[in-house]
């Protein structure tokens, strides 16, 4: 049969009880609307992991000085660990070859004060790799230099906002500001960076709000440390650096569990695991509602097809095989499960809206999910509207035609 | 066309087989029915001619709409053998018997059978649909029918709307939207007035002078009179073969 005719013909069928199709058809609206819905809010939170992971970078990873619990600073005590410590730096770098570059890290918060604007900010003690390893950008001026750190030079680098609030007016380069009771001078100013609106464990620290000190100013008599922040040159070799940094410090620290090595490409795989079980949950409800749908539509074909058993037999008797009449019902069916499934995907991608815009969450609809949105419902139509097909098409035509 | 085809057939004596639109050897149709066999049509043999006008009487139950049924091809004959245009019907897939069916015979119901939620012309064309014919045609042909019969106006009414002879008008249009060549009539004035029978009979009358091959079932016996040839059938038997 001409497609055309065949989607007027199956049109008209709808068409005939309106109603009743629209009722049918809601329970596939409704499924296919909650599953675009719920991808789209996986799909959002998906999209923000990657791009924090994006912005720090897919080859960063970070020793950290772990929040010690009552356990484990007694087992670190115990095991005689010296800590988080510059020496830990220098072994990692030492050891592994793949570090690019590789930065420790001491921060404190502080009051900093130039004339009469004061901020409560940040200060990060670091050495010179420090921009390289987190990959910032200057605006004005230099970052802290190997010479800044060997003569520990009171210099400082402002983040772009905190430079801002300090220097409302003025270039805060070749400025001198005040850093509790100490003075530093101003040798540079960061651009600002785009950071995620709710924080993470990947990007804790607001460099924007951030002042950048040489780490020999900031004297630790046992060389203590609270990151060690470090760059893999190759994204491929993130995680075996990982595992070797993991082993260096482990071992470095006797054995005590006092730090906490963060690997955002771990992250991405503890987070995609994550993400199945939610798509498998996802997929359960998906299942039922279409499923339920699908009874819907199942029942309402078979009652249209009782109810038009006689014109049936009146198309056989004017030349419609068996095929012909499987593929007017079945056509009905699809085009009821399609015409719901495109409602329901817009229905989904508002729910999905007004979800980012109430709650906050971050959303994002991608055609993966409606293409498979859609072919769940078309794959509905199919499934739950050949049975009836088929049974029109099986009636007997001199039987059909009797039939009142 | 096909009509033209057919009377320039039956005029050639030598080709006398071939003139023959169906042929039926001892056909039977046996229907299973709640444990026992009911035989609705028992060894007929017949054959019938193109251009030919037959009407098969007989009274209720004699196997009438059977034997209709088995010439339009929407039923296979439990055993015997059928030949439309020289195919053996029983050789046929559902396809195939379909596709002839389109092809070859055109249905008038008592009941007009037409689908009540589609217009006049859009059950006129309805045929079309399963035939070759392209589908910018359709409509053309559909309301040169219509304007044939006389009910050109009546197009976009629903048949609800229509008298019960304009209702058969659409009917007969419909049935001869695809050109076939058999006309089976079930009763088609049975539930007419006799002024709008009577139009309607003469329109059937026209069509085989024009050369068109007419099998109608009728109770009517002065309706069957009016055929070139009567067929008694009788409890699946068939009793009488008469020329009028």
């Amino acid at each position: 049969m001409k497609p055309r005719a065949l989607t007027r013909l199956a049109w008209r069928g709808l068409t005939q009880h309106r109603l009743r199709s629209i009722l049918s058809g809601l329970g596939i609206v409704f499924g296919v609307g909650a599953v675009i819905a719920m991808l789209s809010v996986g799909e959002g939170a998906r999209r923000e992991i990657l791009a924090e992971v994006g912005r720090l970078g897919i080859t960063r990873v970070s020793v950290r000085a772990g929040d010690l619990s009552e356990e484990t600073e007694f087992d670190a005590r115990t095991l005689q660990s010296p800590g988080l410590t510059v020496a830990d730096a220098r072994a990692i770098s030492e050891v592994c070859p793949t570090v690019a570059s590789l930065a420790p890290v001491r921060e404190r918060s502080e009051q900093i004060t130039r004339a009469n604007n004061r901020a409560e900010a940040a200060i990060v003690a670091t050495t010179a790799s420090f921009v390289r390893t987190e990959e910032l950008v200057l605006r004005q001026g230099r970052f802290l230099t190997d010479t800044d750190l060997r003569e520990a030079n009171r210099v400082i680098v402002l983040g772009h906002d905190l430079a801002e609030s300090l220097f409302p007016y003025e270039d805060a380069v070749g400025s001198r500001v005040r850093v509790e009771t100490d003075w530093y001078a101003v040798v540079g100013v960061l651009e600002p960076r785009e950071l995620s609106r709710r924080g993470s464990r990947l990007s804790s620290r607001n460099v924007n709000q951030v002042a950048f000190v040489p780490l020999s100013v900031v004297p630790e008599p046992t060389g203590r440390v609270d990151e060690i922040a470090i760059r893999i040159d190759e994204a491929d070799a993130v995680r075996d650096s990982a595992r070797l940094i993991e082993s260096v410090v482990t071992r470095r620290h006797r054995g005590a569990n006092d730090f906490e090595l963060v690997v955002p490409q771990e992250l991405i795989a503890g987070y995609e695991r994550a993400r199945f079980q939610f798509n498998v949950v996802v997929g359960a409800v998906a299942a039922i509602s279409l499923i339920v749908g699908g009874i819907g539509i199942m029942n309402i074909m078979l009652a249209n097809v009782t109810e038009r058993i006689r014109e049936v037999g009146v198309r056989r008797s004017l030349g419609a095989s068996r095929n012909d009449i499987v593929q007017q019902f079945l056509m009905e069916a699809l085009l009821l499960t399609g015409s719901g499934g495109l409602v329901g995907i817009v229905l989904g991608a508002v729910a999905s809206f007004a979800v980012s815009s109430y709650a906050d969450w971050p959303t994002a609809l991608s055609l993966r999910a409606v293409i498979a949105a859609m072919a769940l419902a078309v794959g509905t139509g199919v499934g739950f509207g050949l049975y009836p097909a088929i049974q029109a098409a099986h009636q007997n035509p001199v039987e059909a035609l009797r039939h009142e | 066309m096909a009509a033209a085809r057919c009377r320039a057939i039956s005029t050639s004596s030598r080709l006398e087989l071939l003139s023959l639109l169906a042929q039926a050897v001892d056909i039977h149709r046996v229907y299973p029915r709640a444990g026992h066999a009911v035989s609705a049509l028992d060894g007929v043999t017949l054959d019938i001619e193109c251009g030919s006008f037959v009407a098969v009487v007989g009274r209720s139950g004699s196997g009438k709409s059977t034997l209709l049924n088995l010439l339009g091809c929407l039923d296979q004959p439990t055993s015997g053998q059928l030949l439309l245009q020289g195919t053996d019907t029983r050789t046929l897939d559902d396809t195939a018997a379909s596709r002839l069916r389109n092809r070859l015979i055109g249905f008038l119901f008592q009941s007009f059978n037409l689908i009540p939620q589609m217009t006049v012309l859009e059950n006129v064309e309805t045929p079309l649909l399963y035939s070759e014919c392209p589908e910018s045609e359709w409509r053309g042909r559909a309301e040169r029918l219509l304007e044939r019969l006389g009910i050109l106006e009546r197009s976009s009414h629903r048949p609800a709307e229509l008298s019960g002879g304009e209702a058969q008008r659409a009917a007969l249009a419909r049935a001869l939207v695809t050109e076939p060549e058999l006309l089976l009539a079930d009763e088609p004035t049975g539930n007419l007035d006799s002024r709008t029978g009577e139009e309607v009979m003469v329109l059937l009358e026209e069509l085989v002078a024009e050369g068109r091959t007419l099998v109608l079932v009728t109770h009517d016996s002065n309706l069957a009179e009016r055929a070139h040839r009567v067929i008694e059938l009788s409890d699946g038997k068939l009793v009488q073969d008469r020329k009028t």
